[in-house]
């Protein structure tokens, strides 16, 4: 019978529109939140009247790009905060807080100490410099070895949220795919399981790969599984403290190390990468150019014994500089710089003399270098002048520091410090770039998948129209079978 | 299918993306305009942060070895001072000894060149700074021992063991011209060269004072109490006045106030010229200042060159800064009455 056909499908309409209302007014209640994406009612019209599907305004390769661009912003952002730190070991150039210019200071120091050997405020200022110097080294070093230790303990939290977000996403992708396989309205599980995405790409780099029946899978941009219908576990041993050489833990996931040296498929963005390259990279290698720069001042003021042959066991012991007081010259350079000290036997205030600054001996007499006997000749100025062009000399730096190569104290020292200005710079570089691209990505994301207000309210106000017009068809197929009710009775 | 679509939240948050970045900017612009330095100079200049703190080094080497040269300068005068001092004493008893009538020399000497020996020793004595000006490398320690602390004896020693009694016994006025001239040349002069010298009255290193005046020389920048020329005229001094000369006959009176003439030119010769090798350390070291001073003037524009920063420019720059944020509240603004709503 016609009629009540017409009634049934106008009462789907009034159906179709009140769902398109109310899809209308979920957008215009997410329309302030940067993760909700556009709902889409789309209405199909079939043999008895109109039936709405919801699904969701999504680009795929405009989230990846997002997922991307967050990732590598953490990454860089990370390291900045480390280098930033890093950097006030060097300070404004004006300051003179740098080990390369307490180095120049020494220097200075030195020469007028050599010029004048007799004078004993010279002598003293000559020490103070020296402590000065070896304390900025250990400044340095210890400033150093806070960065490797905030960086492991960020990279703690970093991995204790990845498990935490995997955790959340299974839960969200089961939703998903629940959803999917009863053909229910997934919409708003998709948009948070993007969510948790996003989230996850702050702390680690992941690429997604999409299986049949809404599944999703997880792996780091190195190709290490984090999801793969299941969560897969992140572990890492935090160390305590960090001193000289430490090596700090490797970050692993699903048993495979994704950080440090021996990693067989590194992270390459997500903060852990950058907290990573900041531990084991760049903070390490500054830690051992301070180091190399110790070395070489202990080295450099090492004390020759004068004993007649054979020469004892060892002829070259500590002078000025000690490696924490002890008479022996290091082997290698490995934690110099933290624990580099001056010679008691140099320093009034322990008992020692500063005398032995210009005569040498501060490890007996065998080792003095002044020829006159003790107490004459004040005005020696033999081994200061030698001291002075030992400092001046070229040494060997290992390419391990970053700079390596042939170089003097004070251009190795000027040039760690460029170094470390030179790799806050390009970081800084790295940040504005990164930002600038996630910016235009995220933007360009929220501009095609969120809300637009005025359209949603322009579509409320044309689906007024119809939900009026097929309450209205109702009213009059009313009317109608009033009339024909009548007719017949 | 739609055309063009832009999300709310994109059209809101348009005029504001830049925000922070812009606010970040002002700071550093204003910082700059006040200090004339770039705001964070680490991150302005990169590696070039080594050749700032290298152009530093060089200021304050420089400023290191100019403190070190007013040390060195005043060193240099004081012993300039002394050794004319030394030298016009010199020239002063030689010219009243050509003077005097040849008889009448030994006498008229005798007490001037005692007092001028002691002035001498008193004069090779002078510190400056904390350090004896002529003590060489041995400057803690006063080079000159008084002449009647030890050399005399020394004198009086080699006098009797040459002609077997002491100067004031009356049989030295029997010594015969021959024999004084090889006392003289021989056990006397000895006292007086290098190392009867060391042993006998000085203390000083014959080592002097090296000093560097630049980055790229070094002078010589004190002498000693046992140079050649002051041996001579400490020799002259004690000739004239403790050989018992006044006792002697006429011929050995004449020999040797002829020796103390002879002595005391060359004694003087030999000062000018260790005061001329003084000059020419002076004069380095003022040069040596002259043209590090230039240096450090040179240096500081270097260093301004590289760390400084327009001032005007930073200004302007704030000042633009300033007017796109205006525009930027001014758009935030106008957006959010933008609302089809509004219009119903």
């Amino acid at each position: 019978m016609g009629l009540s056909l017409a009634l049934n499908t106008a009462r789907s309409s009034l159906l179709a529109s009140s769902t398109q209302i109310s899809v209308s007014a979920r957008n215009t209640a997410g329309a302030t939140d940067a993760s909700y994406s556009r709902k889409i009612a789309t209405v199909i019209s079939g043999g008895s009247g109109a039936t709405v599907s919801v699904r969701r305004a999504s680009d795929d390769a405009l989230f990846a790009r997002m997922l991307d661009a967050t990732s590598s912003l953490a990454s860089r952002e990370a390291l900045l905060g480390g280098l930033t730190s890093l950097q006030q070991t060097v300070g404004d150039p004006d300051d003179a807080t740098s080990p390369a210019a307490k180095v120049a200071a020494f220097t200075t120091a030195l020469q007028s100490a050599a010029n004048a050997p007799d004078n004993t405020d010279l002598a003293r200022s000559l020490l103070d410099k020296a402590g000065d110097l070896a304390g900025s080294l250990n400044r340095a070093a210890a400033a150093v070895q806070t960065v490797r230790q905030e960086a492991d303990t960020a990279i703690r939290d970093s991995v204790g949220r990845i498990n935490d977000l995997l955790a959340q996403f299974d839960l969200a992708n089961r939703a998903v795919m629940k959803g999917t396989a009863t053909g229910g309205d997934v919409s708003d599980d998709l948009d948070n399981r993007d969510r948790i995405l996003a989230k996850l790409s702050e702390e680690v780099g992941i690429t997604t790969v999409a299986r049949t029946g809404g599944d999703l899978a997880v792996y780091t941009d190195s190709g290490v599984p984090l999801f793969d219908r299941a969560a897969r576990t992140v572990t890492f041993a935090a160390t305590a403290t960090y001193g000289a050489g430490t090596v700090g833990g490797a970050v692993m996931i699903d048993g495979v190390a994704v950080t440090g040296k021996g990693s067989p498929m590194p992270l390459q963005s997500g903060r852990i990468a950058g907290l990573a390259e900041l531990r084991d990279g760049v903070a390490a290698s500054y830690e051992s150019q301070l180091d190399a720069m110790a070395g070489t001042l202990i080295r450099a003021f090492a004390e020759t014994s004068k004993s007649p042959p054979p020469p004892p066991a060892d002829p070259q012991r500590a002078g000025l500089f000690t490696n924490a007081g002890a008479t022996a010259i290091p082997a290698g350079d490995a934690g110099l710089a933290t624990r580099i000290s001056i010679n008691s036997a140099a320093d009034p205030q322990t008992g020692g003399s500063l005398a032995t600054l210009r005569d040498g001996g501060m490890n007996g007499t065998d080792y003095r270098s002044n020829p006159a006997p003790v107490g004459s000749d004040s005005a020696y100025s033999g081994r200061l002048d030698a001291l002075l062009s030992k400092l001046k000399e070229n040494g060997t730096y290992a390419t391990a520091t970053g700079i390596g190569g042939s170089a003097t104290l004070q251009s190795f020292a000027t040039a760690s410090a460029g170094w470390i200005a030179a790799q806050r710079k390009t970081a800084t570089g790295e940040v504005d770039y990164q930002t600038t691209l996630l910016t235009q990505a995220s933007g360009a994301l929220s501009a095609t998948t969120g809300v637009n207000t005025d359209d949603e309210t322009a579509r409320t106000l044309q689906l007024q129209q119809s939900y009026t017009a097929s309450a209205k068809l109702i009213s009059v197929i009313d009317d109608l079978m009033k009339i024909l009710l009548n007719a017949v009775g | 299918m739609q055309t063009s679509f832009i999300s709310t939240l994109s059209l809101w948050n348009s005029p504001r993306t830049g925000l922070a970045k812009l606010q970040t900017e002002l700071a550093k612009a204003n910082q700059e305009g006040v200090n004339g330095r770039h705001a964070d100079v680490g991150l302005a200049l990169g590696s070039g942060v080594g050749l700032g703190i290298a152009l530093r080094r060089e200021m304050e080497e420089i400023d290191g070895l100019k403190a070190d040269n007013g040390l060195v300068s005043l060193r240099l005068s004081t012993t300039q001072a002394s050794l004319q001092e030394m030298q016009k004493a010199a020239d002063s008893v030689l010219s009243s000894l050509v003077g005097t009538a040849p008889g009448k020399r030994a006498a008229a000497i005798k007490e001037i060149a005692a007092t001028q020996l002691s002035a001498l020793t008193a004069s090779l004595n002078k510190a400056s700074g904390g350090q004896y000006l002529f003590a060489g490398t041995n400057a803690q320690q006063e080079p000159m021992a008084d002449y009647a602390d030890a050399a005399k004896a020394k004198v009086a020693k080699a006098f009797e063991d040459t002609f077997g009694f002491t100067r004031d016994d009356p049989r030295a006025a029997s010594i015969g011209e021959a024999d004084m001239a090889a006392f003289l040349d021989g056990a006397f002069a000895k006292l007086f060269d290098a190392d009867g010298w060391k042993a006998n009255w000085s203390s000083a290193s014959s080592q002097s004072l090296t000093s560097r005046i630049s980055t790229t020389e070094t002078a010589t920048t004190s002498t000693t109490a046992n140079i050649e020329p002051v041996r001579i005229l400490a020799m002259a001094y004690v000739m004239a006045s403790d050989l018992g000369a006044t006792g002697m006959s006429g011929e050995v009176q004449t020999l040797v106030t002829d020796r103390v003439i002879a002595l005391l030119g060359k004694a003087s010769d030999g000062l000018v010229d260790v005061q001329a090798g003084l000059g020419r350390s002076q004069a380095m070291v003022t040069a040596a200042n002259t043209r590090m001073n230039a240096q450090t003037a040179l240096l500081a524009t270097q260093l301004n060159d590289l760390e400084g920063v327009d001032q005007q420019a930073a200004i302007s720059r704030g000042q633009l800064i300033q007017q796109q944020i205006q525009v930027s509240y001014n758009l935030t603004s106008q957006l959010r009455q933008l609302s089809l709503v509004n219009y119903l």
